[in-house]
């Protein structure tokens, strides 16, 4: 007895120093599996323990299931749309492939992605990536899976992208990094018509000028209705829009929206100006909780009839027919347009779906399975009609008409006729940290006046310099 | 002493708890020292680049400036309000007046929650729409009481400051343990002496406790040296970056991939550590005996 | 006697506050959790108009609740009975035996007390990276085992010190080895001592917040206070089962300190008094 105890004492030491000692070791990993690669670097995939067992050694036989986490899962709002098409995916491949999604907050989706890469431990998919990480980090070590040889095999996907996204995807020697672009998904912004009509308002918003939308917002007011659902909370996306939007009809904006590397600096006047504007109109054109409110706040503001205004995109379309979430028939009062000026917020820049290059084949196989079927013209026409957006190169179906939202229509044709500029949102080029939290942390002190339209600019730009490499 | 037998066995005895102070103690500590004298970002090799971190901490942009304002105005308020407040409630349960247990076992409930919890809770307390405060200011006749408490200032301010302010259940145990402690003959003699409560509670009792309030003051000041899920589960260091301190700076720095930056801001909630240790402990002549 | 009056209103006054503003907070989210989210936009006051706990069975099917419960309580759990072990075998060693080094030793391992646990976190992280365990339970516990350093060696070593020595050497007379006297003859007396560290070290594993977030990610691994911060998301502007979530979350941990109550007053005192 005593010389066992002994024995489980040195154990117990010796334990805690070689694990110490030893690094780069498959450790003992209590409630995980991780796989080893047959070219012995770490795993990318985490086995979740319970549900369905991963293939150890390369057994074709057995279902390949990849565990993604993902930000559109629970009530986010992509989750709609998103999560029926993994079970659509699952269903279609049962037996063979299994997509389990994670769930995580869309505020920490990236920088989950980020522990993961210094971990070697990336999903099989991943959805986006900033500039500054995946130029470099991602792309200068090599950490993603070359998609061109597999495009060039699909030709009938690869015809449907867009020129520009290819282009921006393609690295110096060739190989593509991440999905390029096939949807275009031009964001504006949803009205009440209601409230627009009892006001007075006849003017189509997408041909007003700024100034003659400012005399409407007033007129809203005037009404006794609150126009705008502003928040300042987690990125302070709908303030954001409207921010961009103010921004691209001043002089010399445009270039600056639609620039291909961050913008670091805010002090010119046109910027000022803009903030100038944004001070005004959320000091009276918006609700009182503005101050703090998250997305899921500035939502519920349009779809409780508080708010005439929301800037937003498509994918918000099938918020307006739930009715846990808004009354019986508030979608019939929904209009939509592109912004004042003829102003369109759309980008065929940025990264999409890429898959990490450490995976087993089989891991890769169902990966690819996944983006093939998510850009399948099935899928593309069911994407469209639930979110929004069309494709130039694809001929859609006859049905694909009939079912189009007659919101999406709208918005169609609020673009055909009357679109002007094209620009990339702020949150595409502004540096993350100030995409979030930054300028949603400024925000409160700009609206009620304790700090100058200029002493904002200055202290983003400030921020934005600050972690500049 | 010992014989060699013994002796072995002292060391064996000793090596887990070595083991785990070398490893997570000695060689982080270490670890960030030195790179924070380094530029990092975890996938390369870190590169010296001397105090150019220090530098930019301090001086890039006046969050440093504002994360040690707010840092003193928090130790100041812990150190006075909230250890007051302990040592107040702390002499009058010594008393042991009626009900004194139930003071007790209820003060120390907010200590058992996770502070992300607790931090979460005040966020809806402060809450314009449904939190209490608010809705209370309304209810007594300020119909127009709309503050956003995190979203404003001074009131970020307070409102963090509001989360820990009066929760000083551990310095008032310390006080009255040592309360406790006094032999109770002092007491006695100094009524046979004609002293009445009141210059006993003055002059005798607190003196005497003074070590205990000195524990009470290290602890409270270095937990608002290192105070971070109240911050970032409620301003984010906002409005703009006036509630900022210096967790929350190490906590970017990690997130922006900035791992020496992030360690030259460790370094400093360090030494801020031992310094108010070592400060405290002067002020209140700790080592000496009382008794 | 105006002023003993005064006195003893006054105090009153506050030991009344304290327990107002202990409980108020818990209590209302308590009977808020009740409440639909019409009610509670509606008045946060009024009491609720029916007991309905649909939002904490929504909770605990639909949000892996159990599972988050389970890996808090597997992980406080395993890091505090392995922290026991270890800082019973040195405490044990400083409290009875004296050694070289032992001052410095044990002034070292008291001065981690001041350092911020955030401090380390970068540190730590990479260090749970290079053992390749990052995202496990495994690490947690290890992690959390390295909090209890300084406070459970405080406790463990005065414990020991209590035992009487006479007893030790009546084992020895008796032929006991080192191992013994240390195994059957102290340690069933320190019970009380071990109790008190074990308990102060599981309540702060398990509302340990800063590590387990930059340790875990998705839900396999994740504890009760990380879910929060993803409830807070998930159920955005859904008060009823916001309030339902936390309280679910806070309760655990109130019941485990009701239960033990006695020990942790007694301990969280002595050790302060040490320090």
């Amino acid at each position: 007895m005593k010389r066992f105890l002994k024995a489980l004492l040195l154990l117990a030491c010796s334990l805690v120093l070689v694990l110490a000692a030893c690094s780069n070791n498959n450790g003992s990993s209590t409630s995980n599996t991780s796989n080893t690669n047959a070219g012995g670097s770490d795993s990318s995939s985490n086995t979740s323990s319970g549900s369905s067992s991963n293939s150890g050694g390369g057994d074709a036989n057995q279902e390949v299931v990849l565990n993604i986490p993902h930000y559109k899962s629970g009530e986010n709002v992509g989750a709609k749309f998103f999560l029926p098409q993994v079970e659509r995916f699952n269903q279609k491949y049962a037996g063979q492939y299994k997509i389990v999604i994670e769930e995580i907050p869309q505020d920490d989706y990236m920088q989950k992605i980020k522990l993961l890469a210094q971990q070697n431990k990336l999903p099989a998919l991943i959805e986006g990536g900033d500039k500054v990480f995946m130029e470099e980090v991602i792309i200068p070590n090599n950490m993603f899976y070359d998609l061109k040889p597999w495009l060039d095999s699909k030709p009938e996907i690869k015809n449907l992208m867009m020129e520009a996204s290819i282009d921006y995807n393609t690295t110096e020697d060739g190989r593509i990094v991440s999905m390029p672009l096939i949807v275009q998904r031009p964001i504006g912004l949803y009205y009440n018509k209601e409230m627009f009509e009892a006001a007075g308002i006849t003017k189509p918003i997408s041909q007003m000028t700024f100034d003659e939308f400012d005399a409407a917002l007033e007129a809203l007011k005037q009404a006794g209705y609150t126009p705008l659902a502003l928040m300042t909370g987690e990125n302070a996306w709908t303030t954001m829009l409207l921010t961009t939007a103010l921004l691209a009809k001043e002089p010399g904006a445009e270039e600056v929206l639609n620039s291909k590397d961050y913008v670091y600096d805010y002090t010119d006047p046109m910027w000022i100006r803009t903030f100038e504007r944004l001070q005004k109109w959320f000091q009276n054109y918006t609700t009182d909780n503005a101050i703090g409110a998250v997305y899921a706040d500035a939502a519920n503001n349009f779809l409780s009839e508080r708010t005439a205004l929301i800037f937003n995109g498509t994918w918000m379309i099938g918020d307006f027919s739930d009715t846990s979430k808004t009354s019986e028939g508030f979608k019939d009062k929904v209009g939509t347009s592109i912004y004042p000026g003829g102003v369109a917020i759309s980008s065929s820049q940025g990264y999409t779906w890429w898959i990490p290059s450490n995976l087993k084949q089989e891991e890769i196989d169902a990966a690819l399975a996944f983006l093939e079927f998510m850009n399948s013209p099935e899928e593309l026409e069911a994407y469209m009609l639930a979110e929004g957006g069309n494709v130039p190169k694809l001929d859609t179906s006859a049905e694909f008409e009939a079912q189009l939202d007659p919101i999406l229509a709208e918005l169609n044709s609020s673009l055909q006729n009357d679109l002007k500029i094209t620009v990339q949102s702020l949150e595409q080029i502004w540096p993350p940290q100030i995409a979030n939290p930054e300028f949603g942390k400024y925000l409160p002190l700009l609206a009620d006046g304790t700090i100058t339209p200029q002493k904002f600019a200055e202290e983003l730009t400030n921020m934005a310099q600050q972690f500049r490499n | 002493m010992y014989n060699w037998k013994t002796k072995l066995w002292i060391a064996a005895f000793l090596a887990p708890a070595l083991a785990v102070f070398v490893l997570f103690y000695l060689v982080p500590i270490a670890t960030v020292f030195i790179t924070g004298f380094t530029k990092w970002n975890g996938f390369n090799s870190p590169e010296f680049i001397g105090f150019d971190n220090y530098i930019k901490l301090f001086t890039y942009n006046n969050t440093f400036a504002i994360s040690l304002r707010n840092l003193f105005f928090w130790s100041l308020i812990a150190a006075t309000v909230h250890v007051g407040f302990g040592t107040l409630v702390a002499f009058i349960l010594f008393k042991r007046p009626w009900g004194w247990r139930i003071v007790r076992g209820t003060f120390m409930i907010p200590n058992v929650i996770s502070v992300a919890a607790w931090a979460m809770i005040y966020k809806f307390i402060f809450n314009d729409d449904i939190g209490i405060i608010n809705n209370f200011m309304r209810y007594i006749g300020f119909s127009d009481f709309h503050v956003k408490w995190f979203y404003e200032m001074p009131a970020a301010f307070f409102a963090v400051t509001f989360t820990w302010l009066f929760y000083a259940v551990i310095v008032m145990l310390i006080v009255l343990n040592d309360l406790m402690a006094i032999p109770k003959e002092i007491h006695e003699a100094a009524l046979l002496d004609g002293a009445n409560e009141w210059q006993v509670t003055w002059h005798i009792n607190l003196p005497l406790v003074k070590k205990a309030i000195g524990t009470g003051i290290i602890l409270s000041v270095t937990s608002r040296i290192a105070m971070f899920e109240e911050v970032a589960l409620t301003t984010r260091g906002g409005p703009g970056n006036e509630t900022y301190n210096i967790p929350l700076m190490l906590y970017n720095g990690i997130v922006n991939s900035e791992y020496g930056y992030a360690n030259a801001a460790a370094t400093i909630m360090i030494l801020l550590g031992v310094g108010v240790m070592a400060l405290v402990n002067r002020l209140f002549r700790m080592n000496e005996r009382l008794y | 006697m105006l002023s003993r009056w005064i006195g003893k209103i006054f105090a009153n006054a506050v030991m009344a506050f304290t327990v107002a503003i202990s409980t108020f907070p818990i209590l209302w989210v308590i009977m808020s959790s009740f409440k639909s989210n019409k009610e509670i936009l509606g008045d946060p006051f009024s009491l609720p108009t029916s007991i309905d706990f649909a939002a904490y069975l929504d909770v605990l099917q639909n949000y892996h609740f159990v599972t988050y419960f389970l890996n808090s309580l597997l992980i406080a759990g395993t890091a505090t009975l392995l922290a026991l072990f270890i800082y019973a075998l040195a405490g044990y060693v400083f409290g009875k035996y004296d050694f070289r080094l032992k001052s410095a030793l044990y002034i070292l391992f008291t001065v981690t007390l001041l350092v911020p646990g955030h401090a380390k976190a970068q540190p730590i992280f990479s260090l749970i990276m290079d053992l390749n365990l990052y995202d496990t339970k495994t690490a947690l516990m290890l992690v959390y085992t390295s909090f209890g350093l300084a406070l459970a060696l405080f406790i463990l070593r005065a414990t020991f010190m209590t035992v009487p020595k006479d007893l030790d050497e009546a084992a020895l007379i008796d032929g006991a080895g080192f191992w013994r006297i240390f195994w059957s003859v102290n340690l069933p007396l320190a019970r009380s001592g071990l109790a008190t560290a074990g308990i102060l070290m599981f309540l702060s594993y398990w509302n340990e917040y800063f590590y387990a977030l930059i340790l875990t990610t998705g839900s396999t691994n994740r504890t009760l206070p990380v879910a929060l911060a993803f409830f807070d998301e998930a159920f955005s502007y859904n008060y009823t089962r916001m309030f339902a979530a936390l309280t679910l979350v806070v309760l655990p941990g109130i019941i485990i300190y009701l239960l033990v109550q006695e020990q942790v007053q007694k301990s969280v005192a002595s050790t302060g008094i040490k320090g």
